[in-house]
């Protein structure tokens, strides 16, 4: 009974200094919550004691394995530098699957590995990890896959197999994936500009073109456009794109957006243009269209 | 255009270690317009044969670049011939692979530096070579040798191609008929698209050797990149699964050190000292044969140090520079003679020339699929293979036949290095077998008698050229025992020797007892010279006399009390 | 050998010149674009008189934040050469906005792990936020929008070089845990996806990590955790500092002065 009595008075405080200066502060602010806050919202993560934890770096052995697991772990935070062959747009591995892969409900890597080969409904048959991660290189990295005995591809796997170190194989574990979000009634693209603008473009850019380094590298990852993931990769569709900004996003506070806004914001990235789904040919690119949850 | 006249400069002690004085004095307009087109042809032909090489070798694309880029400068400003360039080579490619394999998987950071390594070493030994004067050697290399071993490395790359041309992946470094089997089972898994896209390429290339002057290895890879991009417009790039190059990091200054260091280097030490050792041979065999057929076409006079010089200086500036081994490429010379180039500033402008179009085609050749560089590679390794050569050194009955035969079945069984010094010794054991076989007549009576002065008394001749050493023993003795069974000893011989060069040891001894025993019949052995070098050489010291005679003939013969 | 014609001759020359024209063209547009962009003197030489000396009413700024702004490492006042110019002014101005009359004082959340904790939504995400610091409060007060602006542009272009300062291997290796990759299991992001790869910063909204006094940095933490700093949009350090313990505070502060900086070169 305090707590919204206290949260009026706020507001009441709040609202003068709102008025003043916002706009030149803080231009991305777009428009204001329009119910107060009042309940509370009980979440299924972070509950760290139920997720693994992998190796810490410092402790990559020192021997020829340990070469190859740096390598990878290069690789996979600066694949633009290390698997420049490769790669065709801005990302990184570590753009998505935050914290080097250890995060959980960010696509962990400790969760995948152990976990292939195994049916992808994607592909409609079983796969092996290395076509898994080719499968990132040609979809997510809008790139060229590396074969499957390349060098790189070997020093990802290591890296892989390195940092699952002690998990189970092929059972599922807490924090694999990106969580579930159930699908609200409807989720409004207009509405996910609003949400958008105001919680996101700080990082993302107004024009969610991400923003850059002065040397031309990505400091956060474009979400849209040329140099983001290309139509065939799984961050397009509506839902995934969803769980993931709910379980991530923004970064630092992370299950604070509600499963609405998530959708919201899914939907209106989903509607911008990214580049070509290279499983298809250029016609049906250009004029067939695609549903948001379309694989 | 330009003569080769000799200038002041070239004679001064400054243009014999700076071989470019020799030519860049010389350059006028015309020559120089000559050499940009010629450049730019060079340039522009080498990109395919770069990259499909440099994955050859086991090296990330952009080192192929870098080998036909650094090189080259080298070699046009220390080496000798005006017309050779030099680049990735295909025998050495693939030497290069089988020796290095075996201590680390080929694309890694550790082979890239033993790679480097192995560069460095073998610059050192050629240059060690050169210095030392020893570029005669290559001189006798058995050509026949050179063609089993080209050979042998054109079917190996066709086989090898096989399996990124369909689109499948086999183990490599198996014995040819494993692989061959492998592909026969996998027959199944073949990518169309792949196989389609590569087979475009061949035949595009073949059809543009065939019909048109235009430089096959560009018409198949501009045909193969259009028919891809074609393909994949139609059917997206994932679902053809072709696997592409990928997009090439190219640095302007790619220094490297080789690596001696003990953790690395020590494990590979001895296989890679016999592997640049024998990748030093191939590279200057490979080098010498094209510099003297340049030579016969140019009709500059090769040096052939000097050229030795050229190329293992370019070598170790090549371990500084992130290349792998180069030496002179066959179809890059020619091309280059062919489009009319005049001096070796071709082969710098080539560099420049690649160089700059690499920066720009990189975002292009990243979608070159890697069957149509099998498709590349085919082509090539067709092309090393010269049937009409094939033929011709088959049909011949002399030992030839053998030395190919066996040359060719141990490059392909025994891996290219145990071909190299297969074909080396037979090299050696070829020339000494030739050269030990003197030509000896044995002639007797009325056919006898042109052979020695009017006014010598009658007698048999033994017709004598050639060399005369310890190897020819047997061939001599055989000789005099087929004289003795026609005159029992009991006649003068004569030992018509006039274009005799050396006698040895052995064979003196040989004459002594001869000329012994026909003494006991009372007849004298004497060998009939043109001048009196081999007299004062050997002959004297054995207790000869020497007798000059009528119509510049000399005659010696053992002393009396010799006797 | 081929002799070539004349006419051949000329046209390969005029290619060749016609190349070099365009590599020329390119390289100039090149080097032109990455040109920076003029500064405004007046402002400039402002900003320095009021860094130096102040005006009536307001100290001078290097009397704490030293002569070159590098900060004062052993009081903790933090170094402001090479910072973004717009956020000095934005923290300028949060400084000088009226701390609120009825703030409640927000508890940390209870670092109870042993059960699930309940999050509440965010209670102050639409405000600009304010800032409270018992002297630079009273200082932005005084100071005008023109003044902040101006001490902004001084401050951004005065060149710094931070002196690494030691720490045990084991401080470091922790430290560099957090700031590179964070804490996983509690989904504490890596400090360097936000403060930039070196901890260096990323434009207005990140300031530099690197090259600040440890004790600053860790203030400045315990003051998001409470509540008395709130000026972080959509209170993301709020949610971050509640995440760390106060030994992960020291680690990844003494990682972060422990890094080798140098931000415009003299």
């Amino acid at each position: 009974m305090l707590k919204p009595i206290l949260m009026l008075a706020l507001m009441w405080g709040i609202m003068p200094s709102f008025a003043a200066d916002s706009a030149e502060v803080r231009p991305d602010l777009v428009k204001p919550r329009a119910s107060l806050p009042i309940q509370l919202i009980k979440v299924p993560a972070p509950n760290p004691g139920e997720y693994f934890i992998p190796p810490y770096v410092a402790d990559i052995p020192e021997d020829k394995y340990g070469a190859v697991v740096e390598w990878g772990r290069k690789i996979f935070t600066d694949t633009q530098t290390y698997g420049k062959r490769f790669v065709g747009n801005g990302l990184n591995c570590s753009s998505c699957h935050l914290s080097e892969g250890r995060e959980p409900f960010s696509g962990p890597i400790w969760a995948a590995y152990p976990s292939y080969p195994d049916y992808r409904t994607k592909t409609r048959n079983v796969v092996t990890y290395e076509e898994r991660v080719q499968d990132c290189f040609k979809y997510s990295l809008d790139g060229i896959a590396p074969t499957i005995d390349a060098p790189e591809m070997e020093a990802l796997v290591a890296y892989s197999h390195w940092l699952s170190t002690g998990a189970p194989t092929n059972t599922h574990l807490p924090g694999r994936g990106f969580g579930s979000v159930k699908k609200p009634q409807e989720a409004q693209a207009e509405r996910g500009k609003d949400t958008y603008m105001s919680h996101c473009s700080q990082c993302h850019g107004t024009d969610g073109l991400g923003k850059k380094h002065p040397d031309g590298r990505y400091m956060f990852p474009p979400l849209w456009g040329k140099d983001s993931f290309n139509r065939a990769a799984g961050m397009t569709k509506a839902k995934t794109m969803a769980q993931f900004i709910r379980a991530n996003m923004p970064l630092g506070a992370p299950f604070s957006l509600s499963e609405q806004e998530a959708w919201d914001i899914a939907m209106y990235i989903w509607i911008q243009d990214r580049p070509y789904d290279p499983r298809k040919s250029l016609f049906v690119n250009m004029f067939i269209p695609v549903t948001p949850g379309q694989h | 255009m330009i003569k080769q006249t000799t200038t002041k400069l070239a004679h001064s002690w400054l243009a014999h270690w700076l071989p470019f004085l020799h030519w860049l004095p010389l350059l006028n307009r015309q020559s120089l317009a000559a050499d940009v087109t010629a450049g730019l042809v060079a340039g522009i032909l080498i990109i395919p044969q770069a990259i499909a090489l440099a994955t050859l070798s086991g090296m990330p694309p952009e080192y192929g670049f870098y080998t036909a880029i650094f090189p080259v400068i080298v070699v046009s400003l220390f080496g000798s011939s005006w017309h050779v360039l030099s680049g990735p080579n295909t025998a050495v490619a693939i030497l290069t692979t089988s020796i290095l394999q075996i201590y680390a998987s080929p694309f890694t950071p550790d082979y890239i530096a033993y790679v480097i390594t192995l560069t460095f070493m073998v610059g050192v030994l050629q240059l060690g070579f050169g210095l030392l004067r020893l570029g005669v050697v290559f001189n006798y290399f058995s050509y026949t040798v050179m063609v089993a071993l080209i050979t042998g490395v054109g079917i190996i790359i066709m086989v090898q191609s096989i399996s990124p041309f369909l689109g499948l992946m086999v183990n490599i470094g198996e014995p040819l008929e494993d692989t061959l089997y492998q592909l026969a089972y996998s027959i199944q898994l073949i990518n169309p698209y792949a196989a389609g896209i590569g087979l475009i390429t061949v035949v595009s290339g073949f059809l543009a050797k065939k019909y048109t002057r235009f430089p096959p290895l560009i018409a198949a890879v501009v045909i193969g990149m259009l028919a891809s991009f074609i393909l994949e417009l139609f059917i997206g790039s994932a679902s053809t699964k072709m696997d592409k190059l990928g997009f090439i990091s190219f640095s302007a200054l790619p220094l490297s050190v080789p690596d001696f260091s003990p953790e690395t280097f020590a494990i590979a030490q001895q296989g890679m000292i016999v592997g640049a050792i024998s990748i030093a041979f191939l590279a200057l065999m490979q080098s010498a044969i094209i510099a003297r057929s340049m030579a016969v076409s140019s009709g500059q006079h090769v040096n052939m140090n000097q050229e030795i010089v050229g190329h293992g200086l370019s070598n170790i500036a090549g371990g500084f520079l992130s290349c792998f081994v180069s030496c002179g490429s066959f179809n890059r010379s020619a091309a280059n003679l062919e489009s009319g180039a005049v001096t070796p500033l071709v082969g710098i402008i080539s560099a420049f020339v690649l160089g700059f179009l690499v920066y720009f085609a990189s975002d292009i050749l990243a979608f070159m699929p890697m069957a149509l560089m099998a498709g590349v590679l085919i082509l090539v390794g067709w092309g090393l293979i010269d049937g009409a050569e094939v033929k011709k050194l088959l049909s011949m009955k002399t030992e030839t036949r053998v030395i190919f035969l066996l040359t060719l079945g141990t490059t392909l069984y025994g891996g290219v290095q145990n071909g190299v010094f297969l074909g080396l010794f037979l090299s050696v054991v070829s020339y000494l077998r030739n050269v030990s076989k003197p030509e000896i007549q044995v002639l007797t009576g009325e056919r006898a008698e042109q052979y020695y002065p009017l006014d010598f008394e009658e007698g048999n001749v033994l017709l004598i050229s050639g060399s005369l050493f310890f190897g020819s023993v047997p061939a001599l003795e055989n000789a005099l025992m087929e004289m003795e069974e026609l005159d029992e000893g009991k006649e003068h011989l004569y030992l018509s020797m006039r274009s005799l060069q050396n006698i040895d040891q052995a064979s003196l001894k040989v004459f002594i007892q001869e000329a012994h025993k026909r003494a006991e019949h009372g007849k004298r052995l004497v060998m009939l010279l043109e001048s009196d070098k081999l007299y004062q050489r050997s002959l004297k010291q054995h207790g000869y006399v020497l007798t000059p005679g009528r119509g510049g003939v000399f005659s010696a013969t053992l002393a009396e009390e010799n006797l | 050998m081929r002799v070539m014609s004349a006419k051949k001759l000329n046209k390969t020359l005029i290619f060749i010149v016609l190349i070099a024209l365009l590599g020329l063209a390119w390289w100039a547009y090149q080097t032109l674009q990455q040109r920076p962009e003029s500064v405004d003197e007046a402002a400039l030489s402002a900003g320095e008189q009021l860094a130096a000396k102040g005006r009536e009413g307001v100290l001078g700024c290097q009397t704490c934040h030293g002569a070159k702004g590098e900060g004062n490492f052993a009081a903790g006042f933090p170094r402001l050469a090479g910072l973004n110019r717009d956020y000095i002014l934005k923290q300028l101005q949060d400084f000088a906005r009226d701390p609120l009359q009825t703030r409640a004082h927000i508890e940390p959340i209870a670092r109870d792990y042993e059960r699930t904790p309940a999050i509440y939504e965010d209670l102050t995400v639409y405000s600009a936020g304010t800032r409270t610091d018992a002297i630079m409060n009273g200082i932005a007060k005084v100071l005008t929008i023109e003044e902040m602006q101006q001490l902004g542009l001084y401050y951004s272009l005065l060149p710094f070089t931070a002196t690494p300062v030691a720490a045990d291997v084991q401080t470091l290796e922790r430290g560099a845990e957090l700031a590179l990759r964070g804490k996983p299991e509690y989904k504490m992001p890596r400090c360097t996806a936000c403060h930039g790869p070196k901890g260096a910063g990323f434009g207005a909204h990140f300031p530099p990590l690197a090259g600040q006094p440890p004790a600053y940095l860790i203030k400045q933490i315990n003051l998001w955790q409470s509540g008395a700093r709130d000026n972080d949009h959509l209170s993301l350090m709020k949610n971050i500092s509640n995440l760390l313990t106060d030994a992960d505070k020291a680690n990844v502060a003494a990682y972060f002065a422990n890094l080798s900086y140098q931000v415009n070169e003299e």
